[in-house]
């Protein structure tokens, strides 16, 4: 088994907008999701939806990968398309 | 189903039960407040601490502040108990002490143990913190979840139930009954952490934790402690409480370990608990008088009447609207002390500790009527999933 690289495109199968600041620094409201890779519907990712209203993001909405990097790791987190 | 030989649960009873002050903040340490729990049970029992030859619990041998803040080995040197059998490794289906000491007095390792839950989490300020960009983190597969700003198990709960409602077209006033269901039982509890009436209107307009999920969706952290003794069925004529047999009890782990891989992204591991705890039995949901399902979150219980068959699937939301059938004189009494919605979280065991109080009808203004003789309780979220079935011969 090797890693195959996939498409980046992806569905919202659930979010919630998460309003508690579980840090002190940590800047709120920010969307929570699971979404589902194009290639594998079982294979289920949860991330951010960013570049998005809010109010905009729906279960079922489109979504593209975007990369967030984090020292060493990139961090996928999802932007609607 | 299994031969009645195979269901060593049945020559298990608890037989007897004890819990500690219950409160916020109470200024008083874990092994106080786990004595109190304990000697109170072993009065509950009539047995002398000496006649103890057991000791479990959900935490380990070592403490963990806050969440397990008395270890086995404490409470063993504190009553200078000598074992035949311990049990001392944190929950694996969160009941796990009630299941491990079953086993133990069923099997013969031993015959009268104790097992308790003890937490200071009100007092150590737990809370759960997010993880800057430079932290790591790693275990219970957090490490896919935390560096998305999604360290909590209201994140993870929502995401089921922001689902559910998706699917099921479930709405916030119909989760609410949960919430105001354990508040109006909290308010008949003398030692509940919140007795003040809770509306609809206020539950609706309080803040949100993460969408559905609001203030009052999720439990209260307390401190507290609570005890039992289990035994073998054979000790039970001698003792002064009634005894309470264990009818069926179950913790499988069938799924995946996840909070997000499921299929069916509506719902977590109930239904394995429900399926694996009714083939242990000939009883049936219908013969349920009382149920003690677990609130972690509210969204949590309402699953778990829906898993455990009370209704059908995707039906729980319509079964709580307007909670007549959930009340004290409905047809399934729910969380009568107030869950830990309003009680206060003991990790599951004080859920199992109100069922005996309701089968021995001492729940006082909270007693469900025409005696109840059979009592469902469960405990866990996400891949956790564990069931017991109490009765009153």
């Amino acid at each position: 088994m090797t890693p195959q690289p996939v498409s980046g495109f992806a569905t919202i199968e659930s979010f919630t907008v998460n309003y508690q600041a579980w840090s002190p620094d940590l800047r709120v409201p920010y969307v929570i999701a699971i979404v589902s890779l194009d290639e594998e519907k079982e294979l289920h990712l949860t991330t951010n939806i960013v570049d998005t209203e809010i109010e905009a993001v729906r279960i079922g909405q489109r979504v593209k990968v975007v990369f967030k990097r984090c020292e060493d790791v990139f961090l996928p987190l999802f932007a609607p398309v | 189903m299994a031969s009645r030989a195979d269901i060593f649960e049945q020559k298990v009873v608890i037989s007897g039960i004890g819990q500690s002050a219950i409160g916020r903040r109470l200024g008083r340490s874990g092994l106080e407040l786990t004595l109190d729990a304990v000697l109170s049970a072993l009065d509950d029992a009539g047995l002398d601490r000496t006649e103890l030859d057991g000791i479990g619990s959900g935490s380990g041998y070592a403490v963990t502040p806050g969440a397990s803040p008395v270890s086995t080995s404490e409470l063993k040197e504190a009553l200078r108990l000598e074992v035949n059998w311990y049990g001392a490794s944190s929950d694996s289906s969160q009941m796990s002490a009630l299941v491990n000491a079953s086993m133990a007095v069923a099997s013969g390792q031993a015959r009268h143990v104790v097992i308790f839950r003890t937490v200071t989490e009100a007092s150590a300020k737990a809370h759960v913190s997010s993880p800057d960009e430079k932290q790591r983190v790693s275990g219970m597969t957090l490490e896919w979840r935390a560096p998305f700003g999604a360290p909590s198990a209201a994140n993870w709960v929502a995401l089921a139930a922001a689902r559910y409602f998706h699917e099921f077209g479930a709405t916030r006033e119909q989760l609410a009954q949960i919430a105001l269901t354990a508040r109006h039982n909290a308010t008949l509890t003398p030692n509940a952490t919140y007795r003040t009436p809770l509306t609809m209107d206020a539950y609706l307009s309080s803040r949100m934790v993460s969408s559905p999920l609001c203030l009052y969706d999720c439990d209260v952290p307390i401190d507290g402690a609570v005890a039992m003794i289990v035994s073998h069925v054979d000790a039970a004529k001698d003792l002064k409480s009634p005894a309470i047999n264990i009818e069926a009890i179950c913790g499988p782990l069938y799924g995946r370990d996840t909070w997000d891989q499921q299929p069916d992204l509506t719902r977590f591991a109930g239904a394995d608990a429900a399926r694996r705890l009714w083939s242990r039995t000939l009883l049936r949901p219908k013969d349920v008088q009382v149920a003690q399902l677990y609130d972690g979150f509210s969204f949590l219980a309402l699953l778990w009447l829906e898993d455990m068959g009370f209704c059908g699937r995707g039906e729980a939301a319509a079964f709580v609207e307007g909670g007549g059938r959930i009340a004290l004189d409905g047809l399934l009494p729910l969380n009568t002390s107030g869950g830990q919605l309003s009680f206060g979280r003991l990790h599951g065991m004080g859920l199992i500790h109100e069922a005996c109080v309701q089968l021995r009808d001492l729940g006082g203004d909270r007693q469900v009527r025409n005696h109840p003789r059979v009592a469902l309780v469960t405990n866990g979220g996400g891949p956790v999933a564990s069931a017991v079935l109490l009765i009153r011969k």
